[in-house]
């Protein structure tokens, strides 16, 4: 379903009352504050709607307890599967800045017009987070620095890339 | 221990050559290096690297917050791709 994404993934029941235990793929748990409705499923699938009646942020995870959820074999038939949430949840990016799930699976050209692949994953360095752009010729990692990556459109659905020499 | 200060931060005498080749030519062009001990000096501030990580050339913009540290710290070795939840990507200028 188009407008949801994924925050977290349901590891298995905790408690006898159809709570459960999940871990997060959140960068920071304040998000989780503001969610209300969470849907099951798997992203691109169409996800089930619940409503949040308690969520606890614990150390490595979190206590969800949805409503409709209330005995432990409930519970127990949504283990693995993903929780998703509304994507107006997350905030408007400054130019240069974007989400991952954004950047995952767009086109790569070159300036020349010429098709290089498509984004497959992204990882940080320590410094400059690296764009793995792969379907092509060969694999190449691309800097996200503002020398190479020219143009991003997330709406096309496209990248234009400079390729500096020896990239 | 710690290196000596007086011997001064170690670089590999190859990488020096190659920067120093890039700087003088002017061009962006990125700088192969397979030399993951040497240090990031204030000199090499604004260049671009690729640094082996044993299989790939994982390409590093050197920023001034990186000085001091080793060229390897910025390569990973081991893969590991996380779900991209609400990870953001900012692009360095």
């Amino acid at each position: 379903m188009a407008g949801l994404f994924a925050i977290g993934r349901i590891l298995k029941p905790h408690g006898l009352k159809g709570c459960m235990k999940g871990v997060s793929y959140l960068e920071s748990d304040e998000r989780f504050v503001r969610i209300d409705e969470v849907f099951l499923g798997e992203e691109k699938a169409e996800g089930h709607p619940f409503k949040v009646e308690t969520l606890e942020i614990k150390k490595k995870g979190f206590l969800l307890k949805l409503k409709g959820i209330d005995d432990v074999d409930a519970a127990g038939r949504w283990a693995g599967t993903e929780v998703l949430a509304a994507t107006s949840l997350l905030e408007k990016l400054p130019d240069g800045e974007y989400y991952w799930r954004d950047l995952i699976g767009l086109h790569v050209y070159s300036e020349e017009g010429k098709l290089l692949g498509k984004i497959e994953a992204v990882f940080p360095t320590g410094s400059n987070d690296v764009y793995v752009c792969a379907g092509g010729e060969r694999e190449i990692l691309l800097p996200a620095i503002a020398d190479v990556i020219r143009e991003v459109d997330t709406g096309k659905g496209t990248m234009i890339v400079r390729l500096l020499k020896g990239l | 221990m710690a290196r000596s200060i007086k011997k001064g931060p170690y670089v590999e005498e190859s990488l020096l050559r190659k920067v120093r080749r890039v700087q003088s030519s002017g061009d962006k062009s990125v700088i192969k290096t397979w030399s993951r001990r040497s240090t990031v000096t204030p000199e090499l501030i604004g260049l671009t690297f690729a640094v082996h990580n044993g299989k790939k050339f994982i390409p590093v913009f050197i920023t001034e917050n990186m000085v001091g540290h080793k060229m390897g710290e910025f390569a990973p070795t081991r893969t590991f791709y996380s779900h991209s939840g609400d990870r953001k990507s900012k692009l360095r200028k």
